[in-house]
């Protein structure tokens, strides 16, 4: 019954998981850069919908729609305000992780003394929150909600990367930024709008964080952040569908701990992206081309 | 006849299912140049990269002057005499040049020349003091050259050290190298430049896709039905 | 061949005696300042806290400056440290000031653990310690492991607070730190970690033991984390572990570290007594603009002076010698 129950909590979760990492490994795929900010974008998702919810009564869903053009605006922007001039670095990985850090602190200060130090929450009742029953078990509404959310976001991630022109443009800046260039590709337009699209997946997944983390708060970041990074590592650097797999896996492995050790249950992400890093550490979706 | 420096037998090396090197075997005496050639991807690099420890080979057995070196890691290889240069060169770029030498001249164990000498032997004795990272690409490779004697190897693998050096700079590398051959050394070349090897080696190893597929004096290769056709195309002269 | 002799030229062997002396100036002069430090600033614990930052920006200076790898988690160390002391002095009743040698050890033991996080390079590294160190924050803070840490309740030391004795250990822990960097500037186990974060296999080749000189780096930078939290904890006293095992506390040193300049004696030690300064001045009361100001210099500092005051000053001196030689000729 309990691992019954674990596995179905871990694959709806798994799904949000998912929709929370995809843009750290995009933008991992396409720039080499670890976005140490990507789990700040994610707490500005959940005040961007709080704001939202009580200055328009705008339903938390809704929301998600009303932000995602205006994140990828925001990351187009960013990226060439921030990463032409550090390309030419010698040691680029490790200081764009510490520039993205710097970044990550102005947004955390920010969001503070602009929203607070407090954490926030949105009513239960701006989304639906009886308790749904699945296989005589009930597991809570917002979990549905969020899983039901990222889904069909995922989704339209998959299909903008694989059937669209610009996505294949993206896939080959992913698989070789050199040879992309050389066959006519605006490598930094596309890096520029991956970027956009990387932080619009952080802010939709901030939205449903509000619900399955209870409520959002500043200092959120840096916990996410790592859980995300766990999630790619295991999943594969630079492979989409090894992060919705990793997440999934991550999602279960979590609930089996919550439900049977809960107090060393937050030790499953930093478990997973140490083990794995040493153990395999091209992922689970990986091919034995790039060592870290 | 001259004592044998280094053999290899059966040396194979596979990457997951690619076979890089197949059943490699030869062996070098001291005082002579063996030439290492075949096309890009025949597996040159990888052989040098095995016997100077930066691969693991899947079999075979390496011997020193007669001793199998068992597992093994690179630094103790280069100490114990076994050295290459790299076919791009990677000075210590924040290092000077004579700290670019003198790292590797500390772990020697015996004699062998001084920094000095050897950054006039490959002529960078006026750069001593500058930066290795504001030497240019042939600079560079005589750097390396030079970090590769200062450990005052007994084997020498040298890769593609002729390339994109222009007729003058390789008789003077040619010259170069022959010198280094006094004093009972060996030099296993790796080189697509043949007047370059021609003045150097009189045996040579011929390599396609990991395999040997020759074994004998350079004129004679170049007559062999077998290295034409691999060649075809790209040996020009 | 002909002979043997090293290859020191008296020229070079002068300048090298002339940068081992400014090295030694920049022991000296921080040691004397915070010796008189009392005179001039009456907040103890802030100038305590100050030396015990210049000597982790130095550990950052060795693991990272020298070989690097960036510790993103060395605050694991750091945490490690405090608890590894504490429960030294409580537990095992040792005096206070041998306690910090427990924290010490505490770091290095953290630090022998991770070595296998070395088969991991650049950002995966830096990552990897990150999780390293929440992972062994989590441990400590374990509710289960409360007969042992005391768990997420943390720990007193009172009963040992010494003010007099903790600012000396802390200035000639200060001081220790500092001389390892200039030991290890100016030596060749320096050069040879020049080397290994220039190219490993390269350094291999000329020789280089690249296992065992990148390990004991990284112990010598684990070991001053340690004794830095130890007496981080008995100074503060009274401490939880979010209070030691705090993510901050690496950054703070790898951006003094950075903004000074690493690879340096002198900038790692400007960089923390500049940054520490100002968060004093300004974080202590309104730590959200701190965080702001302090987010926008890391910002400013990567994009346009990614080597630090330190490199900015080199820069412009060559410039100005440029300039200089280009009016003579």
């Amino acid at each position: 019954m309990l691992v019954e129950y674990s596995i179905v909590a871990g694959v709806l979760l798994g799904l949000f998981y998912a929709l929370m990492a995809m843009g750290l490994n995009l933008v991992f795929g396409v720039q080499r850069i670890i976005n140490l900010a990507h789990g700040d974008m994610v707490m500005l998702g959940g005040f961007g919908a709080w704001e939202l919810y009580y200055g328009y009564h705008l339903n938390p869903v809704v929301a998600i729609v009303v932000m995602i053009p205006i994140t990828v605006a925001v990351g187009f922007g960013l990226y060439y305000l921030l990463i032409p001039r550090l390309k030419s670095a010698v040691d680029f990985e490790t200081l764009s992780l510490v520039l993205f850090f710097g970044v990550s602190q102005v947004v955390e200060a920010l969001a503070a003394l602009g929203f607070g130090n407090n954490e926030r929450s949105l009513p239960v009742s701006s989304i639906p929150s009886h308790p749904v029953n699945f296989l005589g078990q009930p597991y809570p509404a917002d979990w549905w909600v969020a899983a039901g959310v990222a889904l069909p976001l995922l989704a339209i991630f998959f299909l903008y990367l694989y059937r669209t022109r610009l996505g294949r443009e993206t896939r080959a800046v992913m698989a070789d930024e050199h040879e992309a260039v050389s066959v006519g590709i605006d490598a930094a337009r596309v890096s520029a709008i991956s970027f956009g699209v990387g932080l619009a997946l952080a802010a939709a997944a901030g939205v449903l964080a509000v619900f399955v983390f209870g409520g959002v708060d500043p200092s959120e970041g840096v916990g996410i952040t790592i859980t995300a990074f766990a999630i790619i590592v295991f999943g594969s650097l630079g492979s989409p569908l090894g992060t919705v797999v990793g997440s999934i896996l991550f999602g279960v492995a979590y609930q089996l701990a919550q439900v049977y050790t809960p107090s060393w249950s937050n030790l499953v992400p930093y478990v997973l992206v140490i083990g794995t890093m040493l153990l395999r550490p091209q992922g689970l979706f990986g091919r034995r081309t790039r060592i870290a | 006849m001259a004592d044998e420096i280094l053999r290899l037998e059966g040396i194979s090396k596979h990457f997951g299912g690619l076979s890089a090197l197949q059943e490699v075997s030869f062996s070098v005496e001291g005082g002579e140049a063996l030439g290492l050639v075949g096309p890009n991807g025949s597996g040159k690099t990888t052989l040098i990269n095995v016997v100077c420890g930066l691969y693991t080979p899947n079999a075979g057995n390496i011997y020193l002057e007669g001793a199998k070196l068992g597992k093994t890691t690179p630094h103790k290889l280069a100490k114990s005499g076994i050295n290459r240069t790299f076919q791009v060169p990677q000075p210590f770029a924040s290092l000077t040049v004579r700290e670019n030498v003198e790292i590797a001249a500390a772990h020697r164990r015996g004699d062998g020349m001084s920094v000095v000498e050897i950054l006039d032997f490959v002529n960078l004795g006026k750069w001593a003091g500058q930066e290795a990272g504001s030497l240019n690409a042939a600079q560079q490779k005589r750097l390396d050259l030079g970090r590769a004697l200062a450990l005052n190897p007994k084997v020498l693998f040298v890769d593609e050290l002729g390339a994109g050096l222009n007729p003058a700079e390789l008789a003077e590398v040619a010259a170069m190298l022959r010198s280094l051959l006094n004093g009972g050394r060996a030099l296993v070349v790796v080189e697509h430049l043949m007047g370059f090897l021609d003045k150097l080696v009189d045996r040579v190893i011929v390599l396609n896709a990991g395999r040997e597929i020759f074994h004998g004096g350079l004129r004679s290769a170049l007559d062999d039905g077998e290295v034409k056709r691999v060649f075809l195309g790209t040996v020009g002269a | 061949m002909l002979d043997s002799k090293g290859g020191g030229k008296p020229l070079a062997g002068l300048l090298r005696r002339k940068t081992l002396l400014l090295d030694l100036l920049a022991v000296a002069i921080p040691v004397i300042g915070f010796s008189f430090g009392l005179n001039f600033y009456s907040n103890e614990l802030l100038l305590v806290y100050m030396m015990v930052y210049v000597a982790l920006a130095h550990g950052i200076n060795i693991s990272y400056g020298f070989t690097g790898y960036l510790p993103f988690g060395y605050f694991g160390f750091f945490g490690a440290g405090a608890y590894g002391a504490t429960l030294a002095i409580l537990d095992l009743h040792v005096p206070a000031l041998l306690g910090m040698l427990f924290g010490g050890v505490a770091g290095v033991l953290v630090g022998l653990l991770l070595l296998p996080l070395f088969r991991l390079r650049g950002a995966y590294f830096a990552i990897a310690t990150l999780a390293a160190g929440e992972a062994v924050a989590d441990i400590v803070a374990n509710p289960s492991l409360q007969s042992i840490t005391n768990g997420p309740y943390g720990e007193n030391l009172a009963s040992v607070y010494s003010s007099g004795q903790i600012y000396v250990a802390a200035l000639v822990f200060m001081a220790l730190a500092l001389l390892a960097v200039v030991l290890v500037k100016n030596s060749r186990f320096g050069l040879s970690l020049r080397a290994i974060k220039e190219s490993e296999y390269s350094a291999a080749m000329a020789g280089v033991n690249v296992v065992q000189l990148r390990s004991l780096a990284w112990v010598i930078a684990a070991a001053i984390a340690g004794v830095g939290g130890a007496i981080f904890g008995w100074a503060t006293t009274v401490f939880y572990p979010s209070a030691v095992f705090d993510s901050a506390i690496s950054v703070f040193a790898i951006v003094f570290a950075l903004f000074g300049g690493t690879g340096s004696v002198w900038g790692p030690t400007l960089g923390t007594v500049l940054l520490y300064g100002l968060y004093s001045a300004v974080g202590l009361s309104s730590p959200q603009y701190f965080q702001l100001i302090y987010g926008l210099a890391i910002v400013g500092l990567i994009l346009f002076a990614p080597r630090g005051l330190v490199g900015f000053g080199r820069a412009a001196v060559r410039r100005l010698s440029l300039r200089r030689a280009g009016a003579n000729g």
